[in-house]
């Protein structure tokens, strides 16, 4: 198997375990919604929210969102010692995060889908004028937030704190990446304002960073 | 306490001294804010000094993660600590100067925004170094942690800048034309900090470094008493079955 | 009144800066103290393991 192989399986592994019930889909969604409800009864039911508000309450409730789920993203592994599994195969360890980082991807994007529609929904917020920049503007921020929440949560993956670490970690390194999604959303759901080329390049830079880094790193953290 | 730790302390405390001077007496009040501006030799001092730690802590943890000598951590360590102590005097002091100037606690200025999640990184640099076991592990981690935190400054500063380039500007701090007195007050109280904070590193860094070989120490004994156990038990590789659940952390 | 609140300020800032750095030493000393003891404690178990050979 050459490494493009091994990392599909690897993918198709994490989708599989979390079909046969991994609940992360289910209770990333659930919290989220929860949040969106706690959101709206914050606000007092407020009848039309600013498209900042909007955009910045969104990305509030997904960055929460992503942020619990990653701790326990391989909690499955954990039995028997499964995580053993990857480590043992003869490849490039880094290929392990890229795997692991495109199987929570696809279950955050999951997630933010169905928690993205009823946050329109439940808020009354209109629907996005330029929708084409929203869904990239989800999709690239949900990759780099999962990318990070991942690196972080393999960090801590040793601390007796994890649960609570990983959020903590997450939001600090990931400030400038939440606001400049929540500028990019404020552009896509109101075009009038202008959200600059600077935020296209800090999110671009947040994808680099998180896609060479493990590269780098990964060996290392994982070696001891 | 050798004669060397006494005439280090005695140099700081000197110098802590005349930092006081220049900065309450020898030094002229400001016409815009009065004697407020001595705050600045106080604030700006420990965020330099907050900034240089940080600086120090993610050099010496690359060293660490190189070169593996268990004192480039302990250093690294060490220094971030010291860090989050002068960050917070930092937070603290700069509220108390904010309110009399700009009469709010808290505002949304690019410099306090990015020192508050500066603060918030290594007080998270902490707790993930607190909460691992094992020496090594929790040095690499802390290490790499380290490294990706203070990457992460110059983003944090870009992107708060940015983001808030709507509101008007409060105050313009260049705007401050400092006499040469002054100037030298400034420099004197960084000079003094520095010494400090040396000094505060200096002992630190010993105290963790006796720390990790009482650590190392302890292992060795429960080592041995676990070996004395062994030749009373029966040997434990007789019976497999034994050895299934052998959780993950005991490596 | 001015000039008296301004220094309440400075006074301020200063007790923070020092105090600070007073806590740092306090806990460098206290956690030295408890280094000690268990180093102290370290030789009674070494005492120990060397009776029990």
């Amino acid at each position: 198997m050459n490494s493009v192989q091994v990392f599909w399986t690897l993918v198709w592994k994490d989708l599989r375990a979390e079909m046969r019930g991994g609940r992360f889909v289910v209770s990333c969604l659930s919290f989220g919604v929860l949040m969106v409800l706690i959101v709206g009864m914050a606000l007092n039911a407020a009848p039309h929210l600013p498209a900042s508000w909007a955009s910045g309450l969104l990305w509030m409730v997904l960055f929460f969102t992503t942020a619990l789920a990653m701790t326990r993203h391989d909690a499955k592994e954990q039995e028997f010692g499964g995580w053993m599994g990857p480590w043992l195969a003869p490849i490039d360890r880094s290929l392990v995060f890229y795997a692991r980082w495109c199987a929570a991807w696809f279950m955050v994007l999951v997630a933010s889908v169905g928690l993205i529609a009823l946050f329109f929904i439940i808020l009354n917020v209109p629907f996005p004028v330029a929708f084409g920049t929203f869904v990239a503007v989800v999709a690239a921020g949900t990759l780099a937030l999962s990318g990070a929440g991942t690196l972080l949560a393999t960090l801590a993956g040793q601390s007796s704190l994890r649960e609570v670490l990983v959020p903590i970690l997450l939001f600090p390194i990931s400030i400038p990446l939440f606001l400049a999604l929540i500028r990019l959303t404020w552009h896509a759901l109101d075009p009038a304002v202008i959200a600059g080329a600077a935020w296209v390049e800090i999110v671009g830079a947040y994808l680099v960073v998180v896609g060479v880094l493990p590269w780098l790193l990964y060996e290392l953290i994982l070696e001891v | 306490m050798t004669k060397r730790w006494i005439a280090g302390i005695g140099v700081v405390g000197i110098l802590g001294w005349l930092c006081q001077y220049f900065a309450f007496i020898g030094s002229p009040p400001e016409k815009s804010m009065g004697n407020l501006i001595r705050i600045l030799y106080f604030h700006a001092s420990s965020a330099w000094i907050a900034f240089l730690s940080f600086g120090v802590a993610a050099f010496f943890a690359l060293c660490y993660l190189i070169r593996r000598r268990p004192i480039l951590d302990q250093i690294s360590s060490s220094s971030a600590e010291i860090g989050v102590m002068y960050t917070t005097v930092t937070l603290i002091t700069g509220s108390l100067w904010a309110k009399p100037i700009w009469n709010a606690w808290w505002t949304w200025d690019p410099r306090l925004t990015t020192t508050l999640i500066l603060w918030f990184l290594y007080v998270g640099y902490l707790l993930l170094r607190g909460s691992i076991e094992g020496l090594e592990r929790r040095a690499v981690v802390s290490g790499v942690y380290a490294i990706i935190a203070v990457a992460d400054v110059p983003v944090i500063h870009f992107a708060v800048e940015w983001w808030n380039s709507i509101h008007p500007q409060v105050i313009d701090e260049t705007g401050i034309n400092m006499p040469g007195s002054m100037l030298f007050a400034l420099m004197f109280a960084f000079v003094a900090f520095f010494a400090i904070y040396v000094l505060l590193l200096a002992v630190r860094t010993r105290q963790e470094a006796q720390r990790q070989r009482l650590y190392r120490l302890r292992r060795e004994i429960q080592e041995v008493r676990g070996r004395a156990a062994d030749k009373l038990q029966p040997d434990i590789s007789a019976h497999p079955q034994l050895q299934m659940s052998v959780p993950k952390g005991s490596k | 009144m001015r000039v008296l609140q301004q220094m309440g300020f400075l006074w301020a800032v200063t007790a923070v800066v020092w105090l600070a750095t007073l806590a740092f030493i306090v806990r460098l000393v206290q956690s030295q103290h408890r280094l000690h003891r268990e180093l102290e404690q370290l030789e009674r178990a070494l005492q120990d393991v060397r009776r029990s050979e």
